[in-house]
Formats: C-alpha cells, structure tokens, sequence
C-alpha cells in the first residue's frame, strides 16, 4: 500500500524512474529490518545505512550536523537516498530546491516499500544516474556517508561533475579550430555557437578562408611527394597562424575538430602555456587513420565510435578517448513553415541527402518505384537513378536541407559505405544527419547502427531498417500509418532537443575537461578586474557607463573590448574611438 | 573471612586498590566521553583520521579492561567489599560488546559501530565510572 503511494507520487514528476522502481527486483543484498525504536532500518551489503537502534534520532542528528552548510546554500545535493529518515528532516527544515543522487534502485525500492515518503518525494529530485543539473546558485553537497561506500565511483563520478560546473558556471576562453574544408566545417561553426550560448568567450578558427590554397596545391602538381611535402608545409604554416591567434585570445582550452590543420608540435607549444587541449574526430577510424598522431599528444581526444576504436586506443596505450557522438543544431535544424512551392519542390514521398556514396547508388536503385527524390554531389547522371537527382547532384546547402528534411514524407538516412551495397552490417558511427532530420521534426528510416542504441528508443523515438526489403516495407506501413510517424517524429524531435544538442555535447567535452585536475591556463595575465577598472573610471562617466556592459565577465583585457567593437556596426563612439587608438598604440 | 581482619591483614594491596580507583574513574570517565565524541564523526565522516582516532581510543579500553581485571583480582582478597561485581566484567557483557565492535570495524559497519558505542559501551562505561565511585567511597571508610 505504502508502495503504490510513493510509486504514485514519484510519477507525477518521474515516470520513468517510477516505472524503473517498480520493475526493480528484490535484492537479498537489501535487507530491511525493525530497528530498537521500532522504525525499521537498512542494511547492504550486511552494513547498516541507518542506526539499528533509533534511525530517526540518528536522522536529527545529521540534520543539525550540516545544518551550517544549508543555511548557506542556495540548492542542497544529497548523496545516497537510504530510507529517506534523514531526506524527512531535510525537507521538514528547509524550502530549498533538493536533489538526491542514488544510483540503486534496489535501495529507493526498499524505501519506498518501507516509508511514507510522500511529503519527501514532492519535494526532492531523484537522480540516478550521472547527469548532474546545472545550479546556478550556490550549492551544498550533503552525504549519507553510509551510503556512500556501497558506489563510491558513482558518488566520485557525480562530485567532479558538479565541481566542473562549478568552473565552467564562471565562463571560460575557448578556441574552437576549424579544418580548412569538409563536414567538419560546419560542426565547428555548430561547436562555436553553442559555446557563447553558453556564456564562454569564444574565438572561432575558420580556416575555410584558405580552402582555395589547398585546393590549389591539389592541381599544381601530380607528384606525390611534392604534393604531400606542400601540405606539410602548408599545415606548419597554418599551424603557426592557430600559435599566434593562441597567444593573442590566450584561451583556457583549445578543441579543435577533425582535420583541423594542427600539427603535434602546435598543440605541444599550445600545452606549454597550460591549455588544455581537445580534439573531436568527427570521422570513421577506420578510413582515417591519421588519429594515431594526434590522439596521444592532445588531452583528451574524442569520439563518435566506441568499442572498436576504443579497444585499439587502448592497445595503442592510449587513455584519453571519451565517446562524443554527433548532434544537431536546433537553431538551424528545426521546423519550417514552408510555402505550397517550398513543398512541391523540395518534398517528396521518400528523400535522400547526401553524397553518391558506392552502397547508395546500388541501394537506392531498388526504389525508383517510388516517388523518390535525391540530393547531394557525386552522384552518377549516367546511371538508372539519374531521373531522380536534383539539380543534377549540384551542391545543396544547410537551409536547403532543412527545408528538405521538413518538406519529405519520409527522411531516409542511408550512412555511407564504399566497400557494401547497401546496409554497412558492421556500422557503428551514427551521422549528423540522424540528429538533424529529427532535430527539424522530419520523419526518419535509419539503417541499423550499433551506435544508436543508447541514443534512442527503436520504434518509439526512430525507426530502424535493415536491409532493402524491411525499408521497402517500413516505406509501405509508414505510408498507411502517417500518424504513427508524425508521434515518433514528435518523440525524436523532444529527444534529440533533450539529449542531443551540441550544447550538450559542448557541455559533456568541457566537463570531462575540467573534471580532470583543471587548473587555469598561465598566459601573463593582462587581464584586470571589471568591477576594478569601473571603480577606476567612476561608474557615472562615460567609460564607467561603456565598461559596466562587460559586467558578466569577471576579468577583462583591451582585446576583449577591441574585439567587442569589431563584432557591431555602426559609428563608433568617442569611447570606442579611445580604446581603439590605444590598442593602436599598444601594437 | 571477616572483611575488617583482612583489610587489616593487606595493607599494601588495600592501598594499592586506593591509589588506584580515582584513576581508574577518572580513566573510564575520560574514555566515555571521548567515545562519545567520536560517534558523530563516524557516522557523518567515516574517514581515515576518525578511524584512527578510534583504533587508539579501542587500545586505551583495552588498557582499561586489563586495569579492572587486576582490580578485580586485588578486590578478591576483600571480598569486593561488599560491592556487586563491576559492570564490564560481571556477566561477560563488556567482552559480548568489545567482540561486536570489533566485528563492526573488520566489516567497516560504522553505523553498526557508533550504535554500539552510542547505545551500549558509554552508558557501561559510565556505569563502570559509577561503580568505582561507590567503590571510592567505601575504601575512603578504610
């Protein structure tokens, strides 16, 4: 009876940690007992979570024991939920916002069977895994020390991700570098973006404005070695360039994307000032090979693929890899209201987007059955499909996409393979454009990755083919049942907005960055106080006034604020005029 | 054997058993109240420091256990002046007691292990204060 109660509570704010509950097994590890007092009591593991003799008293006592650091605390995090006696008294003496991690659903079983915890449960936020919320206040983090032994790691794992925040809260300088071309560009833009939304200062290095050099190299010459010795040096040379932005923006971390043009010795003499370094290879490990030099010299290096690469890191001796899958852009990828002429142009009843890859120009030859529309490079106007490529494979751009993804009845994400003719059985990446249909609200067939699992729930959130035949006929129910695929675009869409932004990638990069010993970069510190330097100019003059739009950065320097005017148009101001001729004369 | 001849008779293990009761109660008073501060901190800290603290605290009560058991062995020869047997050592409580605390620390129970302290060795202790003071008393008569 006190079960259903508390079950019922709990899901009216979490109903799936609800149901998780009470699909929980019994454990003979847990065991529940009457304590002396007659309260009943805890033990795992054949170790007391709570007193065996008054649970309650105990309760109290830990209570006025960390009475101090709730008082001064603006949200409160409990590790360890145990029978909830000392959540009881938590919630009796203070309205704050409570949170509580406990990663065994055993023990919140046991509590729930146990205790009326209703009164508790409106009040708290359970967590059970390690996706520590972002306080913006000050936070104390109180313990159930008891509990805490029984998953010491979880509890560690938690800790340094809410100690991360903590840094990242303040606002960091970060580089983000570019590759010179290539579907890493956009991802760095993406990358960029989603970190001043959350509120870093960001220097983007796009080397996109040299892709015509490379190019150039490319046709200069057919020698191998001339050309491979070219874009060596060409690499050096833009390598230096990234050195001297790095030292004129001085960040606290450098990501760069894959294929940026950063040699191992750039990112050594980048790490000499103290910056911590990223890489993000957005790429296939096994067509590109080129991670076994970069891997190891940056400080943490991420992934789209797991088991495999990770298993081959580690026989490299590596152990900085973190999985870092793709993800959209919801500002860019999103729904569109699109006009009658925007839908008969870019809709069809089933849509491609993307490049001629070897597997899709034998896959999608089983289709031309269909109302079927094809768009991307590289594709071959000579053969059975030629009636079916737009624009004749001419090049289509990111807001077309979109208007694409939103335009097609159903979205078919076929990944690239060059050596299969269809579905790449041993496929485990999952591409950007997975994410970006779903983060426009469009309707998805997605052949079977292993990567998707984890990411969302097949059938609920994204449907998943096989092979030519289980498409043909996914194709078929989808089309007879569209309001079937509008509910599971609707739940991909809210889960991709949940899960899968780049924010929330940027979020989780930088959180495994700083969580590993983060100590602020040591560039000579030419950056002052604001609040100083309005205090110094008298905050009702002119350049008080102009200073205080700079108060949400702790520190500032005169290329913050040069940088600052570059970025606006129009005139500039008899301030602005100022600190431009100073930092003429500081060059 | 008639108490008084015996007092009479031992001089010195009377005044040895005297010398030494208002330490011994000072000791056990001392002990009490020192378990009794580290309660608290096993059930909020359980960290190293605090597990030292008691693993020293545990080797000074051992200490005590041994001084009784020689007072009681000195008391035989007065027929414990009338005074019931010592709380720690009359029944076998004090020794039940230590051997669950100490399974409480090999299994690393510390709530287990402030509930004993907590609920049953600073009450004995005091107790055991108790019985020495009334012991105290008596011997003052001799």
């Amino acid at each position: 009876m006190i079960f259903k109660k508390n079950i019922q509570q709990l899901r009216l704010t979490d109903r799936e940690l609800a149901d998780g509950i009470s699909n929980a097994g019994q454990s003979v590890d847990v065991v529940i007992s009457e304590s002396r007092s007659g309260a009943p009591t805890l033990q795992v593991n054949n170790t007391y979570i709570h007193s065996s003799y008054d649970p309650v008293k105990e309760a109290k006592e830990w209570l006025k024991n960390n009475e101090q650091y709730i008082h001064g605390a603006d949200n409160i995090v409990v590790f360890g939920f145990g029978l909830g006696f000392h959540l009881n008294e938590l919630c009796t003496s203070t309205q704050k916002q409570i949170t509580v991690f406990e990663p065994n659903l055993h023990v919140l079983k046991a509590a729930f069977q146990s205790q009326d915890l209703e009164a508790v449960l409106s009040r708290i936020k359970i967590i059970t895994d390690v996706s520590a919320p972002y306080f913006e206040d000050d936070t104390a983090v109180l313990t159930l020390q008891s509990s805490l032994k029984l998953t010491p790691e979880y509890f560690d794992q938690v800790l340094l991700k809410l100690k991360a925040r903590d840094i990242l809260a303040s606002g960091l300088r970060i580089m983000v570098v570019g590759p010179v071309y290539g579907g890493s560009l956009e991802v760095a833009k993406y990358c960029s973006s989603s970190l001043i939304n959350m509120g870093h200062t960001v220097e983007l290095v796009d080397n996109s404005r040299f892709d015509d050099t490379l190019f150039y190299i490319r046709e200069i010459t057919s020698n191998k070695n001339h050309y491979d010795a070219l874009v060596e040096k060409f690499t050096a040379l833009l390598s230096e360039f990234i050195l001297a932005r790095c030292e004129e923006f001085q960040p606290d971390i450098v990501i760069n994307l894959a294929q940026a043009p950063v040699t191992t010795d750039c990112i050594e003499r980048i790490k000499h000032y103290g910056v911590k370094t990223a890489y993000w290879f957005v790429e296939d490990f096994r067509f590109m090979e080129y991670w076994k030099q970069v891997a190891g010299s940056v400080d943490h290096f991420f992934t789209i693929q797991k088991d495999d690469f990770f298993e081959e890191m580690k026989q490299s001796g590596l152990d900085n890899y973190h999985y870092l899958p793709m993800a959209a852009y919801p500002q860019v990828h999103r729904p569109v209201d699109l006009s009658e002429e925007e839908k008969k142009y870019y809709g069809s009843e089933i849509s491609f987007v993307g490049a001629g890859y070897y597997n899709r120009k034998h896959f999608f030859n089983g289709f031309i059955d269909h109302d079927l529309k094809i768009w991307g490079t590289d594709w071959d106007m000579h053969s059975k499909l030629a009636g079916f490529i737009q624009r004749s494979g001419s090049r289509v751009d990111t807001d077309e996409i979109v208007r694409i993804y939103n335009a097609s009845r159903i979205n078919i994400n076929l990944h690239s393979s060059t050596y299969h003719k269809g579905v790449n059985p041993f496929g485990d990446f999952v591409n950007p454009r997975t994410f970006e249909i779903m983060s426009c609200g469009g309707f998805q067939l997605v052949d079977r990755r292993s990567g998707l699992d984890g990411l969302f729930e097949e059938g609920e959130e994204v449907v998943i083919f096989n092979d030519q035949n289980d498409l043909r006929q996914k194709i078929q129910h989808y089309r007879e049942h569209p309001e079937e695929a509008k509910r599971i675009s609707e739940k991909g869409r809210n889960r991709v907005l949940r899960d899968h932004t780049y924010e929330k990638r940027m979020q989780e990069m930088l959180e495994v960055i700083v969580a590993d010993d983060y100590e602020p970069a040591c560039w000579a510190d030419n950056r002052e106080l604001v609040q100083d330097l309005i205090t110094e100019a008298d905050a009702e003059t002119e350049v008080g006034r102009y200073l205080s739009q700079f108060n949400e950065h702790e520190h500032i320097a005169l290329s913050d604020i040069i940088e600052k005017i570059s970025n606006e148009d129009g005139d500039l101001s008899r301030t602005e005029s100022i600190f431009m001729m100073m930092n003429e004369f500081k060059g | 054997m008639n108490e008084t001849k015996v007092v009479t008779e031992q001089p010195e293990i009377l005044q040895a058993i005297k010398n030494s009761v208002g330490d011994a109660r000072h000791v056990v008073k001392e002990l009490a109240e020192v378990f009794t501060e580290r309660i608290q901190p096993l059930r909020l800290e359980e960290s190293e420091s605090v597990f030292n603290d008691l693993t020293q605290n545990i080797y000074d009560l051992q200490g005590l256990m041994e001084f009784i058991m020689e007072l009681k062995n000195g008391m035989n020869y007065f027929e414990g002046f009338g005074l019931p047997a010592d709380p720690i050592t009359s029944d076998g409580s004090g020794l039940a007691l230590f051997n669950e605390m100490h399974t409480s620390m090999e299994s690393k129970d510390w709530v287990m292990l402030a509930d004993l302290i907590e609920y049953e060795l600073s009450p004995l202790l005091l107790k055991e204060a108790e019985w020495l003071g009334e012991l105290n008393d008596i011997l003052m008569e001799y």
